[in-house]
C-alpha cells in the first residue's frame, strides 16, 4: 500500500562513509508526507527502514566480497577475520564482478545517493568507491563511479537487476595504510551483518539465511532494557516480546563500531547505535534510541555466529541542554 | 557560578528564538517507569500510583542555591497558569538526589514553600539511583572535601538537628531536565527552565485532554 501511495515520491539519501569507522547509510525518509496520519507515517517509516536496510545489506554483501581474501594463510589459520565468508550474489552478476581489478585489498566507500524509482519496489543506489588493489606488487586506487538498481519485495531478499558504470578512472595518489586496513572484508561483514539484523528485526525473516540466524535464533541470550521493562531470554522469544512492547515502526542505523574481544581470537563485539521510530501499542507515536552490543564469534569456515545481543534504550538526542549539569 | 547562570540565560534565549509548539508528543521509550520511593509523608510509593494524572517531574535537593529553586520557581508559575480543574489531573514530583540529608519531613517543609500540592520522593540511595537510571538523569558529587556546613550555604529552609550538632551535607550537581509524564506512565516531553510558559502549560493541557488506555 504504501509503495504504490510514494510511488512517485523522490526519496534521496546520501551516506558518507569516508574514513568513519562509525559511519553508517543514513538520511531522511520520505520528504513530504501525504498524510499527516500516524498510520500512515509509521507505514512510511517502516517501509523507508525496510528498504535501506536490506538493500544496504546487499551492498555491503558485494563489496565485501570483492575484496580478496587473504589466500597466503595456513589451513589453522582460515578463520581469520579477512576470509570471512560472503554469501554470493547470483551468477547474473558474475561478469559484472569482473569489470573490478584483480586482488583487490580495499574498498572505500566514498558517497552513496539512494533514490525511489517510479516502478513499485525499485530503488537506485548511485556509489562511489575507492578501490585498492594490488599491481605488481604495487598499490594502486581506482576511482569507480556506478549505479545499482534494486528490486524489493516482501517476499524475497532485494534483487540487483541492474548495474551501470558511470566512470572509472585511476586515481594517482595511493591510499594510506591505515586506510587500507579498515575497509577490508571484516568491516564490511560487521555492516552486512548490522543492515540485515535490523532488517529481520523489523519483520524481513527473509533476509535471515544471510546472517545465519537459524544457527543462533534460539541459542543466543537476548536482554532488553527500555525503562522499567526488561528481559533476558533466547533471541526468539525476546525479540518477539520486545517488540510486543515496543509497538510496530523502523530501525536505522546510527553507528557501528567492531572490535576484538581482548584475549579471545575470533571472537568479536558489535556496538551498534539505532534509531527507532513507530507507534506503540496504544497507537502513539514513539521514538527510541537503541544501542545494541552484540557478541559474535567466526568459526572455522568463516561464518559468523551471534553468542549474544545486550539492548538498552538511551535518552534520544534532543536538546542541547539534556546534558548539562547544574 | 555566573557561568552557569550565563549558559541557562543563553540558552534561554535561543529556546524563545525558536518557538516552536510541537503538536505531537511522542512517547521517548526506555526514558522512565515504575520505581518505588519514599514520600513526603513517609510512605512507600510505587510511580504507577500517579497514572492517571500527568506527572512533571525534576531532580535537585533541598540544598541546592543554584538551579533547584529556579526549577521549583517555574514550576510554581506553570501550575499557577493550569485551573484547578486542570491542577487535579497534574502532579509536580521533585526526586532528591540526597536522601541522606533530605528526610521527608525535611522535604515536605522544602517544597511548602513553592506549592503544598508538590510532592517530593526520597528513599535509599540505591532508590534514588534507580529512579535517576531510569530516566537517564544524572548526578555528581562537587563537595571537593566530603560534607560542608549548611550554615554556607544560601537555601530556602533550615532542616532541624539535635542542638550542638552541626548541620552539614553534599553538594551535587544534577540534570536540569523536567520530565512531563502522560497518564500512563510514558516520558512524552523533555523540558527544563528555558522552555517558555506557555508552550510548556500547551503540551501539558493536551496530555490532560488524551483520553486514557487501558
Amino acid at each position: 500500500m504504501a509503495n504504490k501511495m510514494y510511488s512517485r515520491k523522490y526519496v534521496r539519501v546520501i551516506f558518507l562513509l569516508a574514513v568513519f569507522h562509525s559511519a553508517t547509510i543514513s538520511g531522511e525518509a520520505f520528504a513530504s508526507p501525504a498524510s499527516s496520519s500516524q498510520d500512515s507515517k509509521t507505514d512510511e517509516r517502516i517501509e523507508y527502514a525496510v528498504s535501506l536496510n536490506s538493500i544496504a545489506s546487499t551492498l555491503m554483501n558485494w563489496y565485501g566480497s570483492l575484496i580478496t581474501t587473504n589466500n597466503t594463510q595456513t589451513v589453522e589459520q582460515q578463520a581469520n577475520i579477512e576470509n570471512i565468508r560472503f554469501s554470493l550474489t547470483s551468477q547474473l552478476w558474475n561478469e559484472s564482478r569482473t569489470v573490478y581489478p584483480e586482488s583487490i585489498t580495499s574498498i572505500q566507500i566514498m558517497s552513496a545517493d539512494m533514490n525511489k524509482h517510479d516502478s513499485p519496489g525499485q530503488y537506485q543506489f548511485e556509489v562511489e568507491v575507492l578501490i585498492t588493489y594490488m599491481q605488481s606488487g604495487t598499490p594502486q586506487n581506482k576511482l569507480i563511479h556506478e549505479i545499482f538498481l534494486f528490486q524489493t519485495s516482501d517476499s524475497s531478499k532485494p534483487e540487483i537487476i541492474q548495474i551501470t558504470r558511470l566512470t572509472s578512472h585511476i586515481e594517482k595518489s595511493t591510499s594510506d595504510s591505515s586506510q587500507i586496513a579498515t575497509f577490508k572484508r571484516h568491516y564490511y561483514k560487521s555492516r552486512e551483518f548490522a543492515y540485515t539484523w535490523l532488517a529481520y528485526m523489523d519483520g524481513v525473516k527473509t533476509m535471515g539465511s544471510r546472517i545465519n540466524i537459524d544457527h543462533w535464533i534460539d541459542k543466543a541470550n537476548y536482554s532488553v532494557k527500555i525503562g522499567s521493562f526488561e528481559l533476558d531470554e533466547k533471541v526468539g522469544s525476546a525479540l518477539s516480546k520486545r517488540n510486543h512492547y515496543l509497538g510496530i515502526g523502523g530501525h536505522l542505523l546510527r553507528s557501528v563500531t567492531a572490535k576484538e574481544v581482548d584475549g579471545k581470537p575470533h571472537y568479536f563485539e558489535l556496538d551498534i547505535i539505532i534509531d527507532w521510530e513507530g507507534t506503540d501499542p496504544s497507537g502513539i507515536s514513539s521514538i527510541a534510541k537503541i544501542n545494541q552490543v552484540i557478541q559474535y564469534k567466526l568459526e572455522e569456515d568463516g561464518t559468523l555466529i551471534v553468542l549474544s545481543v545486550k539492548e538498552k534504550h538511551l535518552l534520544p538526542d534532543l536538546h542541547t541542554w539534556q546534558k548539562l549539569l547544574c | 557560578m555566573l557561568k552557569k547562570i550565563f549558559t541557562l540565560s543563553l540558552l534561554c534565549l535561543l529556546t524563545a528564538a525558536n518557538i516552536t509548539y510541537a503538536n505531537e508528543l511522542p512517547i521517548f521509550s526506555g526514558v522512565g517507569g515504575n520505581f518505588t520511593a519514599i514520600n513526603t509523608d513517609g510512605n512507600v510509593i510505587e510511580f504507577d500510583s500517579f497514572k492517571g494524572k500527568v506527572v512533571l517531574l525534576a531532580f535537585g535537593y533541598t540544598n541546592c542555591a543554584d538551579i533547584c529553586p529556579f526549577t521549583l520557581g517555574y514550576l510554581k508559575m506553570i501550575y499557577k497558569i493550569l485551573s484547578p480543574e486542570e491542577q487535579q489531573g497534574v502532579q509536580v514530583i521533585f526526586t532528591t538526589v540526597n536522601p541522606e540529608y533530605d528526610t521527608p519531613e525535611h522535604l515536605k517543609a522544602f517544597l511548602k514553600y513553592f506549592n503544598k500540592d508538590f510532592v517530593g520522593l526520597t528513599g535509599t540511595r540505591k532508590q534514588v539511583d534507580n529512579i535517576v537510571s531510569l530516566f537517564q538523569a544524572k548526578y555528581q558529587t562537587i563537595s571537593t572535601s566530603g560534607s560542608v556546613e549548611t550554615k554556607n550555604i544560601r537555601r530556602i529552609n533550615e532542616k532541624e538537628v539535635a542542638s550542638g550538632k552541626t548541620d552539614k551535607t553534599t553538594l551535587y550537581n544534577h540534570s536540569v531536565m523536567i520530565y512531563l509524564i502522560d497518564k500512563q506512565g510514558k516520558t512524552r516531553s523533555i523540558d527544563y527552565t528555558g522552555t517558555p510558559g506557555d508552550e510548556f502549560v500547551t503540551k501539558i493541557r493536551q496530555l490532560i485532554s488524551e483520553k486514557e488506555s487501558s
